[in-house]
């Protein structure tokens, strides 16, 4: 499949700082692109750029095949872009906020109507429908820029910390939505913080740490590359067992013994070693009444990346 | 051209909520029979053209200076809080995106102003004269006022937004349409306002209103002075427009396109040659012509400055790429038709100043000897300073090719001093004032230096030329060496 968003050694600077830093990757048509990494890690800027608010220093980025320093226009038709702070205008009425951005966009006049209550209803504003904007709450203006981003139906969206100020019901609601988006074909690209939740819905993602792009990819190669697994195993006896469990398999990194006397061991290798750990448990004679792998977090990724990187 | 401006559907329909207007139409309409109740009372014998000319300052005030606060205040909002880049995004054109804030931002000033004005009309509509010149008048008022809320707009969207939200509720633009009725009578022709404004007492109004009005207006009512004086409104309003558009399409160029920069050349000069001619015919020099030269030209010789010296991120890129790709920084450029053009002119300069000096008669040779020479001297020093200038920011003048911003620079603030040193006479002293140095120059230091003059004007462009040069290959230098030593690490 070809790549929808391509980014080829970007350079982002601002007056002192180098936000974005010799950052590639690509993002295919279709996927739920997640990116994540510590404050200030240039995730704002890097999507900025995509949506062709900030000028690069150097490096090439092209959407839909088309190179972004050339042809801005057709690009920004493409993309819906919801920054982490999304302005509004606070004196006007929910509808006619929208309305604004429908007819900004051509959306032609005898359907404007018809998408602003389909987007509302999307993320449940529609009893807010006459109400002024600057009387929302947070999380509802939040809600009210994604249905602005969506109104125009673009193709690609670029999501800044869309779940921050929502709460768990929105987000529930937020991640739905984004599951449908995909389901239509659309390309998302979202940054947030919450991220045991992003797992559950994102497809590929990307990990940036002070401006650098420490890896990037589908989850599942990014788990394979990374290559750690992790195993929580209870046994019977707790006395003298950690010997046996770490010292003679060499693929074992760590194990620690969490508060309900079960024990995480971390493993370097694929599904065989992990039968071959189950085996030279038995084989060592403990009694394992529980063996269950556990899936890699993006959490687990992150942080592990994160350590990689500052080691 | 537009179906339709969404933004001033959106901005009126915040700012013409009728819950929060209606106390605006209220209060207008008590201020209205207010007035009239007045000017009655006070036995004034022509008490309905002063209620005219009250209703025609009214509207002024109401659309020039109402109207221009709305939009700098609007504008710089917007840019703060980030929704003039949202819009930026959309596919609305930036004709769309200006003339959506000017419509919108100023819609409570419009609708107070065609209160203003149809109540002006009702008091015109006794004395039996046509109603044309008062609706010329409002049209004209109209004009003027959409110029000044242009130049609000631009100026808005080149002055960093912090600077203009310190006050909060006031814009500093407002200042502009403030000050350009007090320009001395005798030049007023020569600006683009409502002439009316300077003669606002009613005993002017007595004798008759028409003629009055023509008189004040149109200057003597001849109609040469108006026209030119509606001509420089207009052109100098789709100058101002032009600009502004273009600022809204490209945030981050600093200077304008090659086809607005050659419109900005033609205009400039359609403006100096019509205005040398009115000047001309003038008996005496006016010392208040300087003041509007500089008024008017320094607000466009800013955007000039601001466009041919690069911006920092422009700088930026070159040396990263220059570092990136290891390459080493060329010592010569060769894609520089600015460069190039710079060059040919200040030759042009130096070769015509040369031949004409050669044409004077002996004792007159004698004469500008002294500063020819000077002049020779001062003009090679900035060919290299504007050459230099040009190295220092290839990145730029490479990509947008703004060679006639650099000529135009040059004709506007070189030509006039030079010919002025060949002739002392009339034609030369408005010359003279072309070049907004040597007018500010000239309108400090008395008749007499005006040799000084000129050679001062050549002399200052050429140290604020080197200072720019300065600046930015110093800082370019700094950025390369530090770039150079992260790579090397
Ligand atoms: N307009 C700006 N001017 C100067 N520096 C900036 C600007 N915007 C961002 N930066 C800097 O760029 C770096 C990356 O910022 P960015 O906002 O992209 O981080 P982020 O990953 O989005 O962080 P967060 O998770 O807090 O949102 C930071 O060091 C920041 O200080
Ligand atoms: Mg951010």
């Amino acid at each position: 499949m070809n790549p929808i968003i391509e980014v080829d050694n970007l350079y982002v600077d601002f007056d002192n700082v180098t936000a974005v830093a010799g950052v590639s990757f690509s993002v295919e048509r279709g996927h739920i692109f997640g990116l994540v990494g510590p404050n200030g890690a240039g995730k704002t800027t890097l999507l900025r750029v995509l949506a062709t608010l900030q000028e690069p220093t150097l490096g090439k980025v092209s959407i839909t095949g088309i190179p972004l320093s050339d042809h801005a226009e057709p690009i920004r038709r493409k993309i819906g872009f919801m920054p982490d702070f999304p302005p509004v205008y606070e004196e006007l009425k929910v509808w006619e906020f929208l309305d604004l951005y429908a007819a900004a966009y051509d959306v032609p006049r005898e359907t404007r109507r018809a998408r602003c209550t389909r987007e509302l209803e999307r993320v449940s504003l529609m009893e807010k429908r006459e109400a002024l904007v600057g009387e929302l709450s947070r999380g509802m203006k939040q809600r009210l820029t994604l249905a602005k981003t969506l109104i125009y139906d673009p193709p690609i969206l670029l999501l800044d910390e869309p779940a921050s100020g929502l709460d768990p019901l929105a987000r529930k609601q937020l991640y739905d939505i984004l599951l449908d988006l995909r389901q239509e074909g659309r390309t998302v690209m979202i940054s947030s913080h919450i991220l045991s939740e992003m797992d559950k819905f994102c497809t590929a993602m990307g990990i940036m740490e002070k401006g650098k792009m420490v890896s990037a990819g589908k989850l599942s190669e990014i788990n394979q590359e990374q290559g750690k697994r992790r195993v929580r195993v209870r046994l019977l006896e707790e006395d003298g067992v950690q010997q046996k469990m770490h010292k003679k398999f060499p693929g074992v990194k760590s194990t620690t013994l969490e508060h309900d006397r079960s024990w995480t061991v971390v493993l370097s290798g694929d599904d065989r070693t992990l039968a071959a750990y189950n085996k030279h448990l038995v084989t060592e004679g403990l009694e394992v009444c529980e063996f269950t792998p556990l899936k890699v977090s993006m959490e687990d990724i992150l942080i592990q990346s994160g350590a990689t990187h500052v080691s | 051209m537009f179906r339709e401006l969404p933004l001033a559907t959106a901005h009126m329909r915040m700012r013409l909520r009728l819950s929060r207007l209606y106390l605006t139409l209220i209060g207008h309409a008590v201020v209205i029979v207010a007035l009239a109740i007045i000017l009655r009372l006070s036995g004034e014998q022509n008490w309905l053209p002063s209620c005219v000319g009250v209703c025609l300052l009214v509207q002024y005030l109401c659309l020039a200076v109402g109207g221009c606060n709305a939009i700098g205040y609007g504008i710089s909002q917007e840019i703060k809080s980030g929704l003039l880049s949202f819009h930026r995004l959309t596919p609305m054109s930036p004709d769309a995106i200006l003339l959506g804030y000017i419509f919108g931002m100023a819609s409570r000033s419009y609708l107070a102003w065609a209160m203003w004005a149809v109540a002006g009309f009702l008091f015109w509509l006794p004395s039996a004269v046509s109603p044309l010149p008062y609706l010329a008048i409002s049209g004209m008022i109209v004009l003027s006022a959409f110029y000044f809320q242009l130049v609000t707009a631009l100026s808005t969207l080149m002055v960093p937004a912090r600077l203009e939200t310190k006050h909060k509720a006031t814009s500093p633009s407002i200042l502009l349409p403030i000050c350009f009725p007090f320009v001395p009578v005798d030049t007023i022709f020569l600006t683009p306002i409502p002439l009316a404004l300077q003669f606002f007492t009613p005993d002017n109004m007595a004798p008759d209103l028409r003629q009055w009005l023509l008189q004040v207006y149109f200057f003597q009512a001849t109609w040469p002075a108006a026209v030119y004086s509606l001509f420089l409104l207009v052109v100098l309003g789709t100058l101002t427009y032009f600009v502004a558009r273009y600022k809204i399409a490209f945030e981050n160029r600093p200077a304008f396109s090659k086809r607005h920069a050659l419109f900005i050349a033609f205009t400039l000069f359609v403006i100096i040659i019509g205005r040398t001619m009115q000047y001309v015919q003038r008996p005496d020099p006016i010392p208040g012509l300087f003041f509007y030269l500089v008024c008017g030209f320094s607000f466009i010789t800013i955007s000039f400055i601001f466009g041919i010296i690069p911006k920092r991120l422009l700088i930026r890129q070159h040396c990263v790429r220059l570092v990136e790709e290891k390459c080493r920084d060329p010592w010569w450029h060769d894609a520089a038709p600015a460069m190039q053009a710079t060059l040919a002119l200040v030759g042009l300069c130096i070769a015509s100043q040369n031949i004409v000096a050669g044409l004077l008669p002996p004792v007159m040779q004698e004469m500008v000897r002294h500063s020819l020479l000077m002049h020779n001297g001062l003009l090679v020093v900035l060919a290299v300073c504007l050459v230099g200038l040009c190295e220092g920011c290839r990145i730029h003048f490479a990509k947008d090719a703004n060679s006639v911003i650099v000529v135009v620079l040059a004709i506007w603030w070189l030509f006039p001093p030079i010919l002025f040193t060949m002739d002392h006479g009339q034609v030369g002293h408005c010359l003279l004032g072309i070049s907004p140095l040597a007018g500010f120059v000239s309108a400090c230091i008395p008749d007499s230096m005006p040799q000084l003059v000129a050679t001062t004007s050549i002399a200052v462009t050429s140290i604020a030329a080197l200072g720019a040069l300065f600046f930015r290959q110093k800082e370019r230098h700094s950025l390369m060496r530090k770039l150079r030593e992260n790579t090397d690490r």
